[in-house]
């Protein structure tokens, strides 16, 4: 059963001379338990994507339905609870940087109104998985570009969504954290929940546990069996590759 | 999830909505303080007016001017016809208000009216008062007509005398009313200064806090959620900004209040100078909490919608 549907979804940004396409009638299905991987060069619409899943934009047309929900009909008091059920790992982080990684993590778990002293065993639980000590209080801008991930996924997590989106979660990592994020994410899939990673980095259709593979270019869905050009343009690889895994301290930065 | 926990939710979203507000007030002691003692200032423009209004009530009250026509009663007056004679003022058009007052009733006002003197009044039989009634007029009535209806009433069986006063009471309600309408225009001016006061520091903290907002929103934070602890924030500010306010009325009343009472000693002759009554002070405080609410709620609206 599908858990994530698009069906001619086209999405634009821009008016007039500048107006530009980010999906263009793009029709996905991902179905429930898997690992899905959305593959795509930077500007293929993968953010845009995931964003519109998760209720963050609104697509110009097509339908979205997530765990059976028209995400489009849902009224703007209702967004909240269906994005209480899709957890979100972004590109930046979006951690608060002065907290600590308990902190950022009870974050999610506070907003379903549970008790203190659960929200803190949850938390430390979604720490533990992401193989992350609890009782650390160094706040997170201390940490690593890879802990900091952890910490991402762990927040994510933490009130075990039925879906979780990744956003580039490898994009600022060296390949061995790459397959550690990799290898997190697909524990998660094993635990039951859906997930989708979008990602520009080809080091990812490597892993064994994919079950799913999307790949959008310019807006638009292409073929598995047609990969997009940039995976073998040997002249558009190190343009990609470099900045896929900068110093420690410019990820943390 | 169990029923109980269920129903408990609203509350542990309460407890975290309270407690970040508080630690958000904490992030910034100086705007806080700057925000309340602001609001503290305004407040206490409202709460002179409010208490010199009251306290001109009172005596106009106490004078006895706020009733033009006083009927005092004989000595055992027949209902029946005292009844009759309620029943032709209430026929008069110049005739707003009729009202009965009992021996009981005005031994008690003379204690209010005494203050703490009142209780050199405690024990005395009620009747050695006459009962009375009391007229209020149609606004605007001509002067003359009290006199004329003094006249009239006074050669009536049931009445023993008939008090009428002077057109100083006319001039006095006017004060009155003067010092309502400024009552109340200051309660707007502070209420709309004491809302911009509020919106202006919750919006300091929204920017300050627009990451966290933003998280909160993307794990599934709903409006209230979001919105809550800047709301509690708001609240906070406006009932200590008045509690702040009440407590330096309070303090420069207690100083004053014994030179005007000695200065003004006709004025005051009967009754004395009073403060706000627990009821009104708790109404104050409520009033700010309110407007820090309000101020507060549309500074949310405006910029926590990220």
């Amino acid at each position: 059963m599908a858990i994530i549907e698009l069906t001619d979804v086209t999405m634009t940004y821009g008016r007039g001379r500048k107006r530009r396409a980010a999906l263009d009638r793009v029709s996905v299905s991902v179905e429930e338990g898997a690992f899905a991987v959305l593959m795509g060069p930077s500007g293929a619409g993968k953010s845009t994507l995931l964003k519109l899943i998760l209720a963050m934009e609104r697509p110009d047309d097509g339908t979205i339905r997530v765990a059976g929900r028209d995400v489009q009909r849902l009224r703007k008091a209702s967004i909240p609870y269906v994005r209480r059920n899709v957890g979100a790992v972004f590109q930046d982080f979006k951690l608060l940087p002065d907290a600590s990684p308990m902190e950022n993590v009870a974050l999610a778990l506070h907003v379903l109104g549970l008790p203190r002293r659960e929200v803190r065993q949850r938390a430390a639980r979604a720490l533990a998985r992401v193989e992350l000590e609890a009782d650390t209080y160094r706040p997170v801008r201390c940490l690593s570009g890879g802990e900091q991930q952890r910490v991402a996924i762990a927040r994510a997590v933490a009130a075990e969504p039925a879906i979780l989106l990744a956003d580039e979660p490898t994009g600022n990592l060296d390949p061995r954290l790459t397959r550690e994020i990799l290898d997190l994410l697909a524990a998660v899939r094993d635990r039951g929940t859906t997930v989708l990673l979008a990602t520009h980095d080809p080091i990812v259709l490597d892993h064994q546990a994919l079950t799913q593979q999307i790949h959008l270019e310019h807006g638009r869905l292409v073929s598995l069996s047609r990969p997009p050009a940039y995976l073998h343009d040997d002249d558009e690889i190190p343009e990609i590759l470099p900045a896929m895994w900068p110093e420690p301290a410019e990820a943390v930065a | 999830m169990s029923a109980m926990h269920r129903l408990l939710r609203p509350l542990y979203s309460l407890g975290y909505v309270v407690g970040r507000g508080m630690r958000g007030m904490a992030q910034a002691p100086a705007v806080q303080l700057l925000a309340v003692g602001t609001m503290a200032v305004c407040m206490l423009l409202l709460g002179v007016v409010v208490l010199v209004w009251s306290n001109a009530q009172s005596m106009v009250r106490a004078w006895g001017l706020d009733v033009p026509v006083t009927v005092y009663l004989v000595d055992g007056a027949e209902a029946g016809h005292v009844d009759v004679v309620v029943e032709r003022l209430h026929a008069l058009p110049e005739v707003e208000a009729v009202r009965r007052v009992t021996p009981e009733q005005a031994l008690e006002r003379l204690q209010e009216g005494l203050g703490e003197d009142g209780e050199l009044l405690a024990g005395l039989d009620p009747t050695v008062l006459p009962a009375s009634l009391e007229i209020e007029l149609v606004p605007g009535t001509d002067p003359d007509f009290g006199h004329a209806l003094a006249e009239r009433l006074s050669e009536l069986q049931a009445v023993d005398e008939v008090a009428v006063a002077g057109d100083w009471a006319g001039r006095a309600h006017e004060l009155l009313a003067t010092l309502e309408d400024l009552a109340l225009g200051a309660g707007l001016l502070v209420s709309l200064a004491c809302m911009a006061i509020v919106w202006s520091t919750i919006r300091l903290g929204v920017y300050a806090r627009r990451a966290e907002l933003q998280i909160l929103r993307l794990v599934g934070g709903t409006s209230r959620f979001v919105h809550g602890p800047f709301v509690f924030e708001g609240m906070v500010q406006g009932a200590l900004g008045a509690t702040v306010a009440l407590a330096m009325l309070w303090l420069g009343f207690d100083a004053v209040h014994p030179f005007l009472e000695r200065g003004l000693s006709l004025l005051f002759a009967a009754g004395a100078l009073r403060f706000f009554g627990p009821v009104e002070l708790g109404a104050g405080v409520v009033f700010g909490a309110l407007l820090g609410l309000l101020g507060a709620r549309a500074a949310v609206a405006r910029y926590a919608e990220v």
